[in-house]
Formats: structure tokens, C-alpha cells, sequence
């Protein structure tokens, strides 16, 4: 009885487990599947295209614009973001006091699961008008845009980076402090060295979360296709 | 050492300034909204082209989704967990950790086009809760099975060596030894994932919701609003007479939100107590 029990809850913790393979596979085959009919239609026109125009006759599909405004839109935010981060960990890391650590990381977690649409509400409510103001062309932009992915990410990235220096050896900060190292070469040149591949993969996850990220730029950027520059155009 | 000095009072008024901002920016958020609570706003459907009225379909929308998405997704990520933990340490265990690990990147665009073909359009559920809470189980799959995978890999050997020896089987070991020894972490990932799947907007815009609907949903087959895609709706949609519900909304969604997060977090600090 407790023989076939056994194997009974072990075949059913097997088969649901596999259901995560399943599941994966299903969502690159129907990504896929749909977007193959799209490819054969239009062909390569795709991502060589300036063109978007889908609803006229002939309707044009190039999708290189988008292309390059993400590409473009993730490299502005992540240049502002992964700084700022870095600085934000190192301070947490290094120079801050313990009352002051333990309230920017208890902060920090709680912000990182602020949801998107929140902040989209806050850029599209509260920042547009004043934007307007100072001489934006439209109340939707890259700036506002990169703003709000700034914010959103920021607390994501700043844990992250500070979890990989955390996990560094603590031999290694005091070995080189008692050498007579300054603390901010010690946790410059030392710990953030050793923690490298941490700091690294912190980078790629920010990055990753903010190309993937819709509610704010669907909010904030608009759906204009157009050149970005210079960054107050929609 | 003056360098030093200098540095680190650099990086402390960086730190602080945007630190404060960002805190400031949240605070704001809730209340300013806070101010357009009322009864009415919690009891009362939209009116008047949501310049009047209340939130009560999306706050019942938001739960019932939440509630469908846990049912479906609470087995299969703690099922998932267990066997990646304890019967991982082969071919099929290191492709579903790449599997799940890949799932965890994916973008939410991705899964909600995803449940628009598969679930909305494939299996003819078409705008309905059943194809939105399927869609955030996906999603919601990777938070707790990595979860309880690290729960379950951090209960010590001795436990599982201990019980094995008093002749208890495999499953009886992970049911009854390994599962009660790492719930409150596995609980923690669930609260974690809700917070998530609260929050989520764009595969709940794409698979479940209705921008308003005029009677309660009676059935799993039928469209939902939720709070988030209310403020998205109401936020871009409407003039200036709406944004009231907007601000109001966000910063309901938002106290929910920090009050499921401080619950886990609680919860785990006292874990990292004991």
C-alpha cells in the first residue's frame, strides 16, 4: 500500500514537473508559429523597413524603426540606471550605517514590486503637464519614457548589485583595509572586482527587465513611429 | 584618507538624493490618492463616463483572478519545486532548470500574446478570467518553484537522512519531513508571486479584461476588469474628470501591493531570526 502510494506521488510530482518543459516549449512554438506567416508575407521587408503603415494599401510592415527606438530607449535607461545603481550599492555596501542599510534595503525590496502600470499612471498624470510646459512637443515622450524605467528598475538593480557584494568574502575587504587601503579603493578596485560576475549579472537582469518592460513606454513614450531625436519628441 | 571623506560624501548624497526621490515619488502616489477614498468609491460601479462612481468590479475582478491564477499555479510551481529539488539530478531535472530559469526572463508582453494565441484564440476562451488567471499561472510558475527549490534544497541532509532511516519512503520524506520544514519560505514565494500577479497589467489587457463591464463576472468564462488595467484605461483614455479615479485606484493597488510585501517580508525576517 505504501509501495504504490509512493509511486503514485512520485508519478504525479513527474508529470506536473514536466509540465514546466511543456509549457516553455508551448510559448516559443506559438510565438513562432503565429509570427511565421507574418515573416512569409512580408519577408525581410520587416527589419530592413522604415515603413510602418498597416492599415494602408499596400500596407508596409518595416519594424526597424521600433527596433532601434528600443535599442536606443534601452541603452539611454540603462546608462542612467546601472550608475546609479552601482553608486546606491556601493553606498549600502560600504559606507552606510547600519540603521541607514537596513532602511534602504527594507525600501528597496518592498519598491521592486511597485507594478508598472503605477508609474506609467504617475508619468502620464503627474510629470506630462509640467513637461508640457517647459516645451515638450507632445505630452508622450522618450524622456518621460526613460524617466519611469529609470525608477521602476532602480531598486531592482540597486539589491541585486548589493547582493553580489554582500556575497563577496569578508577576508577580502579587511585583508586589504588592513593593509592600509582606503575603503573606497578596497570596495572599488577589490570587492567589486571579485564580484564581478554578481555585478554583471545584475546588469544583464536590469537590462533584460527593461527591454521587456510595456506599461510604462506604452504609457509614457506614445506610439508615434519616428526618429527620437532629439528625445523630446513622442 | 581626505579622498576617501570626499567619496563617500559624494555617494551618500547621491544615494540619499535619489533614494528620497523614489520613496517620495511612492508616497505621493498613495496619498494623493488616498484623499478620493470614500464608501462609495469601494461599493459603487463606475458612472457617467468614469467620472463618478466606484472601483467595486475591479477590486472583485482583481481577486478573483488572483484567487483562480493561485489555485492553478500554487501546485504546479511547489510540485515543480519538490521535484527539481529532490529528483533533479538528471537530463530532464537540468533542462526544466533551464526551462524554468528561461521562463523567469520572459517578458510579460511575451505571455500575454502567448495566452492570446494559445488559450484566448486556440482554445476558444476567449476575453475570459479562466484564459487571465492561466496566463499569470505561466507566469507566476517560475516565482514559486524557484522558490521552493531553494527551500527545500536548504532544509540540512540530517532531517532527510534521519527520516529515510526510520524506513519512510521517498514521498512520505518530502511530504511529511521536507514540505512542513520549509513552509514559511515556500509561503513568503506565494505572497511574493501574488504581489506580482496583482500587479501584472499588459497580459491581463491582452487575455482577460474588458475596459468596463456592467455586472459582476458570474462565471469563469466571463471578461473581468482588474485594477491595473482600470488605471490603465482610465489613465489614458479619459480626460481630465476621470484622473481622480486614476490616482485613487493606483493608490489603493499600490497600499494592497506594500501590504502583501511587508506580510512576506515579516515573515521572513522572522525566519532569519530564529
Amino acid at each position: 500500500m505504501r509501495e504504490l502510494k509512493n509511486t503514485i506521488n512520485t508519478f504525479i510530482i513527474k508529470s506536473v514537473a514536466l509540465s514546466g518543459i511543456i509549457a516553455l516549449i508551448l510559448i516559443f512554438g506559438f510565438v513562432i508559429r503565429e509570427s511565421i506567416p507574418a515573416l512569409r508575407e512580408v519577408g525581410m521587408e520587416i527589419f530592413t523597413s522604415f515603413d510602418w503603415f498597416p492599415t494602408y494599401d499596400p500596407p508596409a510592415y518595416g519594424i526597424l524603426t521600433m527596433l532601434i527606438n528600443s535599442i536606443l530607449l534601452t541603452i539611454f535607461s540603462s546608462l542612467i540606471v546601472i550608475p546609479l545603481g552601482y553608486i546606491i550599492a556601493f553606498f549600502m555596501y560600504d559606507y552606510a550605517g547600519n540603521f541607514e542599510k537596513k532602511m534602504m534595503k527594507g525600501a528597496i525590496d518592498l519598491l521592486s514590486g511597485v507594478p508598472s502600470v503605477i508609474i506609467g499612471m504617475f508619468l502620464i498624470i503627474y510629470i506630462s503637464p509640467w513637461m508640457l510646459e517647459i516645451g515638450a512637443w507632445s505630452s508622450e515622450n522618450i524622456l518621460l519614457a526613460s524617466i519611469g524605467l529609470t525608477i521602476l528598475s532602480l531598486p531592482y538593480t540597486a539589491s541585486l548589485m548589493e547582493e553580489a557584494m554582500s556575497s563577496i568574502d569578508k577576508n577580502l575587504k579587511e585583508g586589504a583595509l588592513a593593509l592600509g587601503t582606503t575603503r573606497f579603493t578596497t570596495g572599488f578596485k577589490i570587492v567589486s572586482r571579485a564580484a564581478l560576475s554578481g555585478i554583471f549579472n545584475a546588469i544583464i537582469l536590469t537590462v533584460n527587465r527593461i527591454i521587456g518592460e510595456t506599461m510604462v513606454v506604452l504609457m509614457a513614450a506614445g506610439g508615434q513611429i519616428c526618429f527620437l531625436f532629439p528625445f523630446l519628441i513622442p | 584618507m581626505k579622498k576617501d571623506k570626499i567619496i563617500s560624501f559624494i555617494f551618500r548624497i547621491i544615494s540619499y538624493i535619489i533614494f528620497f526621490t523614489i520613496v517620495f515619488i511612492f508616497a505621493f502616489v498613495i496619498f494623493d490618492g488616498i484623499k478620493y477614498f470614500s464608501i462609495d468609491f469601494f461599493t459603487q460601479f463606475p458612472k457617467n463616463m468614469m467620472t463618478e462612481g466606484g472601483i467595486l468590479p475591479a477590486i472583485i475582478g482583481t481577486i478573483y483572478l488572483l484567487t483562480t491564477t493561485l489555485i492553478i499555479s500554487i501546485p504546479f510551481g511547489v510540485l515543480t519545486g519538490i521535484f527539481l529539488s529532490e529528483y533533479g539530478n538528471n537530463k530532464i531535472g537540468r533542462l526544466l532548470d533551464t526551462a524554468i530559469t528561461s521562463l523567469s526572463g520572459v517578458p510579460s508582453i511575451v505571455y500575454g500574446l502567448f495566452g492570446l494565441a494559445l488559450f484566448s484564440i486556440a482554445l476558444r476562451l476567449r476575453t475570459s478570467l479562466f484564459s487571465g488567471a492561466l496566463t499569470l499561472s505561466v507566469m507566476a510558475l517560475p516565482i514559486i518553484s524557484s522558490a521552493t527549490r531553494e527551500a527545500l534544497s536548504s532544509v540540512p541532509d540530517t532531517m532527510r537522512e534521519s527520516a529515510y532511516a526510520l524506513g519512510a519512503k521517498k514521498t512520505e520524506v518530502i511530504y511529511n519531513v521536507l514540505i512542513p520544514a520549509a513552509r514559511t519560505r515556500i509561503i513568503t514565494a506565494i505572497l511574493i508571486g501574488a504581489g506580482r500577479v496583482m500587479g501584472e497589467t499588459a497580459p491581463v489587457l491582452l487575455t482577460a479584461a474588458v475596459f468596463y463591464s456592467t455586472h459582476m463576472p458570474k462565471s469563469i468564462k466571463d471578461p473581468i476588469m482588474t485594477l491595473s488595467t482600470h488605471i490603465y484605461n482610465v489613465a489614458m483614455a479619459y480626460g481630465k474628470d476621470a484622473q481622480w479615479m486614476a490616482k485613487g485606484t493606483s493608490s489603493f493597488l499600490m497600499l494592497l501591493i506594500l501590504i502583501i510585501y511587508l506580510i512576506a517580508f515579516r515573515i521572513r525576517r522572522k525566519l532569519n531570526a530564529k
